[in-house]
């Protein structure tokens, strides 16, 4: 027999043997979803009077900091004004996107001089392979990319963002992108150089 | 229909079929059921935007495999014995050495086995469910066919797709 007739046949046969009930199993996911929701919501409350209480404690230091690391442009614009390798560490209650989907961790950006940009994966991402290659363009401080069309985005070719320094640090805001994880993983934090 | 009807019934209707698909990753009934529940309580938190999705039982599914992957990964630390009793616990008619066979196998190409054959989905559905390239779910499933075949001693004939 081949492999691939064994394995089919072997869990069609298989099957019989996990029938769940779902008539009680329904009250009990609404409840689970009752209480995700409850979750969320307190997770903003506190979120919200983390931010509050920043603002309001911190608000001189904060300001400091803003004078002096207002976001500059590039200068000058193409792609090696922003040529260096770049980190991002994600979390997943930054968005819950990427704990869904498993892709929070430390990501690593190296945009070249040749308009290529190597990705390197968290290592618990579930996305293929560690190591992936893409390509950017810069122009006039947006960025135009196909960064994950191949995985993570199949089907949206390419995204453009706006690109400016904040200090030594790349931060991305989205001009025009329909993959929601990509904005996620590019947007959430500042990209810090390595 | 109302909209809680509507994720009622595609509860009624997908969520037997989605605990089966997460327990021949996980190989453990109970996980999979509570991995099948925490994809269909999540679901029913994002039901307003995902029910005018074209697939909803897609959503669900991909967000129940993708969690039963990472159970799968960390559950690499299980003993064989414990894995083998929670298997001899649910046999039934199932086929065991295939079962084990599959358990062997790392946690993607599990997933790439129970998606390609159990759902007899394309690989390009099987890329999109697992957000990996579908070069890269050829490659799980040539891997998983080579092991399986090894393993069950069945005849590996020429790649499949």
């Amino acid at each position: 027999m081949s492999v691939d007739r064994r394995i089919r046949d072997g869990l069609l046969r298989s099957v019989p043997s996990i029938e769940p009930e779902t008539g009680p199993i329904f009250e009990r996911v609404l409840a689970r979803s009752r209480r995700l929701r409850t979750v969320r919501r307190a997770a903003i409350v506190v979120a919200t009077a983390a931010a509050v209480i920043a603002v309001t404690v911190l608000s001189p230091a904060v300001l400091d900091i803003l004078k002096t690391e207002r976001p500059q442009p590039l200068e000058p614009s193409g792609p090696t004004s922003v040529v260096g390798t770049y980190r991002v560490d994600l979390t997943g209650s930054a968005d819950p996107a990427l704990d869904e989907q498993d892709l929070a961790g430390a990501w690593q950006f190296a945009l070249q001089a040749d308009g290529l940009v190597i990705v390197q994966v968290p290592p618990d991402a579930t996305i293929g392979p560690s190591r992936l290659t893409y390509q950017f363009q810069l122009d006039d401080r947006r960025m135009i990319t196909n960064l994950f069309a191949n995985d993570l985005c199949v089907g949206s070719a390419s995204a453009t963002y706006q690109v400016q320094r904040v200090g030594d640090a790349l931060a991305l805001t989205v001009v025009e992108d329909d993959c929601a994880i990509r904005i996620a993983i590019l947007t959430t934090v500042p990209w810090a150089p390595v | 229909m109302e909209r809680e009807d509507e994720y009622a019934l595609l509860f009624a209707k997908e969520y037997a079929t989605v605990v089966q698909a997460v327990y021949f990753i996980l190989f453990d009934r109970h996980r999979a059921e509570d991995v099948a529940q925490e994809a269909f309580a999540q679901l029913h938190l994002h039901w307003r935007k995902v029910s005018s999705y074209q697939r909803p039982d897609a959503w669900v599914r991909r967000v129940a495999i993708r969690i039963a992957v990472r159970h799968a990964k960390r559950e690499l630390r299980r003993s064989a014995l414990e894995r083998e009793a929670q298997l001899t616990e649910a046999a039934g008619s199932a086929d065991l050495d295939l079962m084990r066979a599959i358990g062997r196998l790392p946690a993607m190409q599990r997933a790439v086995v129970v998606l390609f054959y159990f759902e007899d989905r394309p690989m390009a559905e099987v890329a999109h469910v697992l957000s990996i390239s579908e070069a890269t779910g050829y490659v799980h499933l040539h891997r998983a066919r080579r092991r399986l075949g090894e393993l069950l001693g069945e005849e590996v004939g020429e790649d499949v797709g």
